[in-house]
């Protein structure tokens, strides 16, 4: 592939005007300095021209923009013990049971690029945890994601024996409900102020389909 | 669950240096109950020192929504979801900061036979909305909360409190963190009240770098 995933996002997006349905986000031509300073930095730090949405939803009250970067640089953009594919995985599959077309997408679009399948990716935003493209214990992985998310009150020590039997370890299955409880929170916060799709996905996958994987 | 404070047990064994496990630690040494979210926290301490600061910034700063209103959406959100411990936390937080329990309780019931005002009201069916059916919000329901007198500042507060708190509820509910007494939520609700929610101290020498 030879580019990183934000080399080819960078090649691709150029600055956009972000239009939220809902509330108006925080555009960088009349941020404070305090907010410019933290797009600034997401830029260096992850290469991106375009500052997601999200963080433009986040940056109404700056000190929730700066802290919500450094819980993501910590638990969401590393490895982990759950690796960063896997985490890609939950995020776009909770994103996508929570109706989240924003979060769903870039997060669809990152599992593609952290080496996820084609396959995978439909089965994931199609809620079909039954697809053969999804190995057996990411099913597994993905169902208590969604017990996490639609029904957490249910849970027990028998899902964590469940998700032990295929193998996930107890630091893996603490950052898989780590995972899943940010997504409960950032998906509502993107629904709430109506940001649309980037379509980042299927735009990716036109240009696979032109140039070859 | 009588015994254990959260189902992973590799996770309570391990409690990483920070100020969660320097709290377990002195916890353990009076032989008092603790606050079982505290286990969790400990698990990734920069995660938790961000979650922390954001949290005390959302929750306990000033803002266009007193910090009261705020704390009885996140124990009304929490209820929503189930989550006993963070309903009762934070209903006692909520019932210091209003120095009124029956006003708390009767929010937890019933928001809309409760004694708050219209407004409020409004702004708690938004949270309900939001909590339960996150893939429906329209204009429509922003538009009636600037109808009912809310400011774009203090619905961008509201969003992040009932959004702070689903992400908690599944939080301290997927690990199974278990409840404690009510003298235990009365003390630590007294406490978040004046203090809030910063523990303000990183842990130690890991300010700036990538992971821990």
């Amino acid at each position: 592939m030879g580019l990183s995933e934000y080399e080819r996002l960078a090649a691709r997006e150029g600055l956009q005007t972000l239009h939220a349905a809902n509330l108006a986000t925080v555009d960088e031509r009349t941020a404070s300095p305090e907010v410019k300073r933290l797009y600034d930095e997401f830029r260096q730090g992850f290469g991106r021209p375009q500052v997601p949405g999200i963080l433009q939803c986040f940056a109404t009250h700056p000190p929730l923009l700066e802290h919500m970067l450094g819980v993501a640089k910590e638990m969401l953009f590393v490895d982990g013990a759950l690796g960063r594919q896997n985490k890609e995985l939950i995020s776009a599959f909770v994103s996508a049971s929570n109706r989240c077309a924003y979060c769903a997408d870039s997060h669809a679009y990152s599992f593609r690029m952290q080496g996820g399948g084609k396959d995978a990716v439909e089965a994931v935003l199609a809620c079909d945890l039954g697809s053969d493209a999804i190995a057996p214990p990411q099913q597994v992985l993905l169902q208590f994601a969604r017990k996490v998310t639609e029904s957490s009150q249910e849970i027990t020590e028998a899902d964590m024996d469940t998700m032990r039997t295929v193998g996930w370890s107890d630091l893996q299955i603490a950052e898989a409900i780590h995972v899943t409880a940010l997504f409960a929170s950032f998906n509502r916060v993107v629904n709430a102020f109506g940001l649309p799709s980037q379509e980042l996905l299927h735009n990716y996958e036109q240009e696979e389909a032109v140039h070859g994987g | 669950m009588v015994g254990e404070h959260i189902f992973l047990g590799e996770i309570k064994a391990d409690p990483k240096p920070g100020p969660f496990a320097d709290a377990i630690h002195a916890a353990n040494g009076t032989g008092l109950e603790y606050w079982g979210i505290w286990n969790i926290l400990a698990f990734h301490p920069m995660a938790s020192y961000h979650l922390c600061e954001l949290s005390h910034e959302l929750m306990h700063k000033e803002g266009p929504i007193s910090a009261a209103l705020r704390e009885v959406i996140a124990a009304y959100t929490s209820s929503l979801n189930q989550c006993d411990f963070c309903r009762n936390a934070h209903a006692a937080v909520a019932t210091h900061l209003y120095s009124h329990r029956d006003l708390v309780e009767g929010v937890l019931r019933d928001p809309e036979t409760s004694a708050l005002a219209e407004k409020e009201k409004a702004l708690l069916r938004f949270i309900r909305r939001l909590t339960l059916e996150p893939g429906t919000i329209t204009q429509q329901h922003i538009e009636a909360l600037t109808q009912a007198g809310w400011g774009e500042p203090a619905i961008y507060d509201a969003i992040y409190a009932c959004a702070l708190f689903n992400y908690y509820n599944r939080f301290v509910l997927g690990n199974g963190v278990r409840l404690v007494s009510d003298r235990v939520f009365d003390r630590f609700g007294a406490r978040m009240a004046r203090v809030g929610y910063s523990r303000e101290q990183p842990p130690p020498g890991q300010m700036g770098t990538a992971h821990a």
